[in-house]
Order: C-alpha cells, then sequence, then structure tokens
C-alpha cells in the first residue's frame, strides 16, 4: 500500500492547525511589533481551558470550544494590558523579554491552577474514522482542520472588510501615520492579542484531542518560527502555506526517518527545515526584506 | 477666534535638553499660519507636541498648554487630539505603502464611525482630486512623490479637520509639484474653510500662502508677524529667501537671528 497520500493528508491536517496559532502570532508582530515567545504557552493554557469546560463542567463540546475561545481572547486582552501596554514605546529587546517571563509564568501557573496530571480532552466525536478519498482520518482532525481554516478565512474576511481591519492593516504598516489618523493603537493591538488568544485556544483543544493537555503541550509554540519563516509576515495565504510546508514535513520525517534514527526525527525536521532556509534566505521564502518593529 | 494656541511650551526627548525651549503661538479660525526655521529648529517636535505625538519618540511637554478651540489638548492622546479637529500630514508624507490609494484614504476616515461614511468621504476625494481617482487601486508604494504628498493631504482631509497640519509638504518635490500642492493647500483653506498650520523649508511659497507666519531657531519663536513684515526684515531675506545672500547677514552682526540679543520682532509680544 502506498503511504504517501496518507502521510500527506496527515501533514496538511497538522499544518492547518500550525497556521492557526502561527496566525495568532503574526498579527501581534505585524499590530504591535511584540515576537510573542509565549504563543505556545497560550496553547498550553487554551487546552487546559478546554479541557476544564468539557471534562469537569462536562458543557457540549459546540458550547465549549466557543466559550474556551471566548475565555482565551479575554486572557489575549489581559495580556496586552498587563504585558504588553506597560512597555510600549520600549524597545523591542524588552517587549520580547517580557513574552518570555510570561512563559516562564504561564508554564507555573497552570499546574498550580489545573494540577499537574496530563488531561485528555473527551472527544466529541465518535470514534469511527471518517473516509476522505479513500484515506482513513480520524474525525476529530477533519474537523479541527476545518475548523482551523475557517478561522483563517474568517481573519482575512476580517481585515478585508471591516473598519478595524483595514486600521490594522494601516497600523502595521506605518504606525506613526495611523496614529496621526486618530487610529488607537492600543486598540489594534488589543483586537490582535485576542485573536491570538482565540487561536491558541483551539490549538489547545485540537492538540490536547490528539496528544493529552499536559506542559508538553507548549512546545507546539516552536513551530511558529519555522512557519512565519517559511511564509512571511506579510499575508495570511503565506502563513498558510508555511503551516502546511511544516506540517508536511514533520510528517514524511516521522515516517521516513524516525524508524532509522530510533524517533523523534519528526518534530527536529521542521527546524532543520527552518535552519537551512535562514542560511538560503535569510528574509525567509516569501518575506520582504525588512523584518523589524512595524 | 483663536484656533489653536501654544502658551510657554517646552518639550525634549528622553532625558535630553529641551528641543523646544519656549515656543507660544497662535492660529486664528480660517488662517493659513506658517513657521519656518532652519534644520533642527524644532519645527517637526513643535508639530507633534500639538498632535500628541511625542510619547511615541519618548518625548514630551515638559511647560506650559496647548489648547485647541479654548480647551487644553496637552497630554490627550494622538486619537484624541484628532477627534478634536487636528489632522497633521506628517512630514516626508509617510503613506501606507503596502497599502492602495484606496485603502489609504478609507484608513484616513478611521474617525468617521464606520466604513461606509468612509467609503463615502473617499469617493468626495476622488471627485476633488481626478489624480487619485485614476490611482485608485495602485499601491501608494508605485505612486510619484508628488501623487504620494497628494494622497497625504486627502488622506488627512478624510478625517474632516478643522485644522489641518502640514510639515514640509514640498519636501523632496520638483518645483511643479510643489507648486501644485501649495495651490491645493490654498484651495482646501479657501473652498472648505480648514484652518491651517504649515512648517515649510520654502520660504517663498509660505510666505506667499499666508496670512502670518512665525520664524522658530534653535526651539524658540524669534520673529514673527505678516508675509510683508518678514519679507521687509533682512535678516529674513538673508537666510530664507535668499536676498542679498551672504552679505545682509554678516551686516548684523553675523550672528543667526535667534543668538541677536537686540532682536525682538515688533509683532511679537
Ligand atoms: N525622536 C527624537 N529623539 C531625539 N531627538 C530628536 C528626535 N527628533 C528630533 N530630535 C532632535 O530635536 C531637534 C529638532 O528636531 P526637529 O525634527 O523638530 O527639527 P526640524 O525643525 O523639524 O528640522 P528639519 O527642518 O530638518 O525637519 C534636533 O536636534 C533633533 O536631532
Ligand atoms: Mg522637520
Amino acid at each position: 500500500m502506498n503511504v504517501l497520500p496518507q502521510l500527506l493528508l496527515n501533514g496538511v491536517i497538522l499544518g492547518a492547525l500550525y497556521a492557526l496559532i502561527s496566525v495568532g502570532f503574526v498579527l501581534v508582530v505585524k499590530g504591535s511589533g511584540v515576537i510573542n515567545l509565549a504563543q505556545g504557552e497560550l496553547v498550553l493554557l487554551g487546552g487546559y481551558v478546554t479541557a476544564w469546560l468539557l471534562g469537569e463542567r462536562g458543557l457540549p463540546a459546540v458550547v465549549a470550544v466557543p466559550a474556551a475561545m471566548l475565555l482565551m481572547a479575554a486572557a489575549g486582552l489581559v495580556v496586552e494590558r498587563v504585558v504588553v501596554r506597560p512597555l510600549e514605546n520600549q524597545s523591542m529587546l524588552a517587549l520580547l523579554m517580557a513574552t518570555l517571563a510570561l512563559a516562564t509564568i504561564l508554564q507555573g501557573l497552570v499546574p498550580i491552577i489545573f494540577g499537574s496530571e496530563p488531561r485528555s480532552i473527551p472527544s466529541p466525536f465518535n470514534a469511527a474514522p471518517v473516509s476522505v478519498a479513500g484515506l482513513q482520518v480520524p474525525r476529530v482532525n477533519v474537523w479541527s482542520m476545518g475548523i482551523a481554516l475557517a478561522f483563517i478565512a474568517l481573519v482575512a474576511v476580517f481585515f478585508a472588510t471591516t473598519r478595524y481591519g483595514l486600521a490594522m492593516r494601516a497600523a502595521s504598516d506605518h504606525r506613526l501615520a495611523a496614529q496621526s489618523l486618530g487610529i488607537r493603537i492600543r486598540r489594534v493591538n488589543a483586537i490582535a492579542w485576542a485573536i491570538a488568544g482565540a487561536a491558541a485556544a483551539f490549538g489547545g483543544f485540537a492538540w490536547g484531542s490528539v496528544l493529552g493537555v499536559d506542559a508538553g503541550l507548549a512546545l507546539v509554540g516552536i513551530f511558529v518560527f519555522p512557519v512565519v519563516i517559511l511564509g512571511g509576515i506579510d499575508s495570511l495565504a503565506g502563513v498558510v502555506v508555511g503551516g502546511l510546508v511544516v506540517g508536511i514535513a514533520e510528517s514524511l520525517a516521522t515516517w521516513y526517518v524516525d524508524p532509522l534514527v530510533g524517533g523523534g526525527f519528526g518534530l527536529v525536521a521542521p527546524l532543520l527545515l527552518l535552519i537551512v532556509v535562514l542560511l538560503v534566505r535569510p528574509y525567509g521564502l516569501f518575506g520582504r526584506h525588512e523584518i523589524g518593529r512595524v | 477666534m483663536t484656533a489653536l494656541e501654544l502658551d510657554h511650551v517646552q518639550a525634549s526627548y528622553g532625558s535630553l535638553a529641551p528641543t523646544l525651549r519656549d515656543v507660544s503661538l497662535t492660529v486664528a479660525d480660517g488662517e493659513v499660519v506658517a513657521v519656518l526655521g532652519p534644520n533642527g529648529a524644532g519645527k517637526t517636535t513643535m508639530l507633534r507636541a500639538v498632535s500628541g505625538l511625542l510619547a511615541g519618540e519618548r518625548g514630551r511637554v515638559t511647560h506650559g498648554d496647548l489648547r485647541f478651540a479654548g480647551r487644553s489638548i496637552r497630554g490627550l492622546d494622538p486619537g484624541m487630539i484628532v477627534r478634536r479637529g487636528i489632522v497633521q500630514v506628517l512630514e516626508g508624507r509617510q503613506v501606507f505603502r503596502h497599502l492602495t490609494v484606496e485603502q489609504n484614504l478609507l484608513a484616513g476616515g478611521h474617525t468617521a464611525g464606520s466604513l461606509r461614511s468612509a467609503r463615502a468621504a473617499a469617493r468626495e476625494m476622488f471627485e476633488l482630486f481626478p489624480a487619485l481617482a485614476a490611482l485608485r487601486r495602485s499601491k501608494a508604494d508605485n505612486l510619484s512623490g508628488g501623487e504620494q504628498q497628494l494622497l497625504a493631504v486627502a488622506r488627512a482631509l478624510m478625517a474632516r479637520p478643522r485644522l489641518l497640519i502640514l510639515d514640509e509638504p514640498s519636501l523632496g518635490l520638483a518645483p511643479i509639484r510643489a507648486r501644485e500642492i501649495f495651490a491645493l493647500v490654498a484651495r482646501v483653506n479657501r473652498e472648505r474653510g480648514v484652518t491651517i498650520l504649515l512648517v515649510e523649508q520654502n520660504a517663498r511659497a509660505a510666505l506667499a500662502l499666508a496670512d502670518r507666519a512665525y520664524v522658530l531657531e534653535a526651539g524658540t519663536v524669534v520673529l514673527a508677524g505678516t508675509p510683508a513684515e518678514l519679507r521687509a526684515d533682512p535678516r529674513v531675506s538673508a537666510a530664507y529667501l535668499g536676498v542679498a545672500g551672504e552679505n545682509a547677514y554678516r551686516e548684523m552682526d553675523g550672528r543667526p537671528i535667534g543668538e541677536s540679543p537686540t532682536y525682538r520682532s515688533p509683532t511679537f509680544r
């Protein structure tokens, strides 16, 4: 049997989820010029919140997942208010350090709040896999991919058709000019962080469903970097492409290389890819020659 | 009625010595007021102080007050100041390079409250500036300098200013394009009743346009008056109009105007 189609499909599903959390990251970079090192920790928090709502509270998934996204959007707003805003007009390095501190704090705080045993997210779907073009895929994965892509599409629509979407694009293009026209940078930042929080909640749910929820969930945050370097920060389409490349690379490497090296290579492959791309094209595959404070 | 009033304003960046040392200035409703001054005099800093844009540069107003329509605007955030009716066209145009001409205008209409009303205002701008209408789907980055300046002015008008501030709008433009911009500013003042505060290096053009003018040097106002008064002043003609060149300048003891201890404009205090 030819496994390649199955591997590619798995990679695409994984890639959609990488793209989703990367969108949150990219919005924050573009909106407030902050490299958010805590995106993975937000996913971790989102996973626990979802597990709590679904498991302990016993809410149905159609309520629990949107509720988790709302709660995490609120958490994003809190982060903007408490961590980012006090440092506005400070150097990029100061902000970088602040998000690193946030990551560490969340890593410590989450087990204190939710306990340190791993949780499982009860699957809202029946266990029978779906068959996609003759390939068997767990139902939860298909849904995850669908919702992730829908979320990204929604963000794209927000940018293209709303007043604040346009304001965010203007602010990321030229902060001072946007301010001179009455666009409130703080509000723009707050929206970016809220979207990042909601995306992290959904990422936490989707990964938590497959991997279980424990401290290791935060590691998915690392994959934001290869996604963003590959896809650039200029367009959502670029982020989706970057996500898919990383997802497929991971899926292929896991199948073909892991048996040779005794496992674990799947997770290393995207980072290797990142290093190779950086060596060949220091600005990323699609990036403009300016990644700086926007 | 006084529109804008700066009352002994002092401002500095970070912990540096004050860049604006003591600036007092008024702009009456409906007036065109020009501010002249050499590089580094603090003209842009003064305009940033008015628009609340110093904080982003780690600067602040340390003394004095700024009032618009009788109410203090000192310490307000830039969004609030725009909503009060003061909109600034920044030095160097600063269009949104990756957005189209139309999107630039719509972003300028942010304070209109809805994208629908911004669209209506943009249609009005396209009628006012047919040159921009032809470029509406072009990326602003691909426009010429003159077109970008036109866009920057139109974008600012989208916010329906009562006071329009322009920081060196002729900078880097060919003389004919610069003339077009000055004609546009005059038209905006006349036809739309917008009050204008204009900073310019091109003193001749600015004085031709203005009802009154100030000269700023080293962070202080050293001279103020009508264009006729300023043109008649030998130091202005020497330093800013290039008339009689160096000689007139040297006759006045060779120091820049601001350092001349005896000099005070008759109309300034
Ligand atoms: N962001 C800043 N941080 C620190 N110092 C600044 C900043 N911007 C301007 N300055 C300093 O303040 C002084 C006045 O600068 P400003 O830009 O206001 O002058 P200007 O009159 O507009 O000059 P120009 O004609 O060259 O535009 C200069 O000495 C400049 O170096
Ligand atoms: Mg200047």
